[in-house]
């Protein structure tokens, strides 16, 4: 087996929980890995997402921290999120990923500028463990 | 506003750098979505994710995920998931885990998921056990009444008390290979 990365969704966990999993990825394992924490436990479903759209209403967070904002994070968005990373970031490096619904509306600009919005565009946007 | 170019680091780096992507629990509403979208980047993107041979592999243990998936893919156009992207996988089998993962640059994978009790197919990855159940693991958003979820610790584990959580496993699948580059 030659897994490069993996990708790790805390959906529905404690913070608690997501930085025992956190804990448990540095110590235990060499593999790098990217761990993308919703702040929020609240899914929600965008019935005029199509793949081209992109992340839409994602936005980074400094720190990995439960948010006191109650809009619903879209599964689609975070899909697409998915995606992206596996796109855009090294694979070589680990990063956490703490992310959170905005309130924009939806855009049609496309990808590109959605990977922007979402702060896709270099690793460094994030914190980097390895 | 503006889109200014970005420099992709991952899998659009370079043209020949695919990867290869399995999604663990893709039965689930969430898992379903991300494998629609990985499905979809390969499909329609030069680079980026495998579409051949190694295709995006939705990693699900009985028939009930096959069904979700598909049900749940008609959100995107043009996305499917045939027979050569479901591999149904004894989830309490670490050598089968591991199997399924051979060859795979990245994997997908939830800190939580929700648990259906389900027959094993016949013909599929194993004859069924003594009882013919497994459990299908969904990598859902919402966990309904009827399914266990799984346990939100590391240690303990609704399928196998002894075996660690799936979320455990799956990492362990890698560390227990013989031959693996890359280990956990």
């Amino acid at each position: 087996m030659h897994l490069q990365a993996v990708v790790i969704i805390a959906q529905a966990a404690s913070l608690s929980y997501a930085k025992e999993c956190v804990a448990f990825l540095q110590k235990e394992t060499t593999t790098p890995f990217t761990f993308i924490f919703p702040s929020t436990d609240k899914l929600t479903t965008t019935k005029d997402w199509t793949y081209r759209k992109g992340v839409q209403r994602v936005i980074p967070r400094n720190e990995m921290a439960l948010s006191v904002a109650t809009a619903p994070l879209a599964k689609e968005d975070l899909a697409a999120l998915v995606t992206a990373a596996i796109h855009c970031l090294d694979p070589t490096k680990s990063r956490i990923i703490t992310v959170e619904a905005s309130g924009d509306e939806l855009t049609t600009s496309g990808c590109k500028a959605s990977y922007q919005t979402s702060g896709l565009t270099t690793s460094s946007s994030f914190t980097s463990r390895k | 506003m503006p889109v200014t170019p970005i420099k992709p680091l991952g899998s659009a780096l370079k043209y020949m750098a695919k990867k290869s992507v399995a999604v663990l629990g893709a039965g689930g509403d969430l898992g379903s979505t991300i494998f629609g979208s990985l499905q979809r980047s390969a499909a329609r993107y030069s680079r980026t994710v495998s579409l051949l041979p190694r295709v995006p592999r939705a990693i699900t243990a009985t028939s009930i995920g096959p069904a979700k998936l598909l049900s749940s893919l008609s959100r995107f156009v043009l996305a499917y998931a045939s027979e050569n992207n479901i591999a149904l996988t004894d989830f309490s089998s670490v050598e089968t885990l591991n199997e399924r993962l051979e060859n795979y640059d990245h994997t997908i994978l939830s800190t939580t998921y929700s648990l259906k009790l389900a027959r094993v197919n016949p013909g599929t990855y194993e004859p069924p056990s003594n009882s013919g159940l497994t459990y299908e693991p969904l990598m859902e958003a919402d966990a309904e009444e009827d399914i266990q979820p799984l346990s939100l610790t590391l240690k303990a584990d609704p399928i196998e008390p002894d075996g660690g959580s799936l979320f455990h496993r799956a990492l362990a699948a890698d560390r227990s290979s013989k031959t693996c580059t890359y280990r956990l």
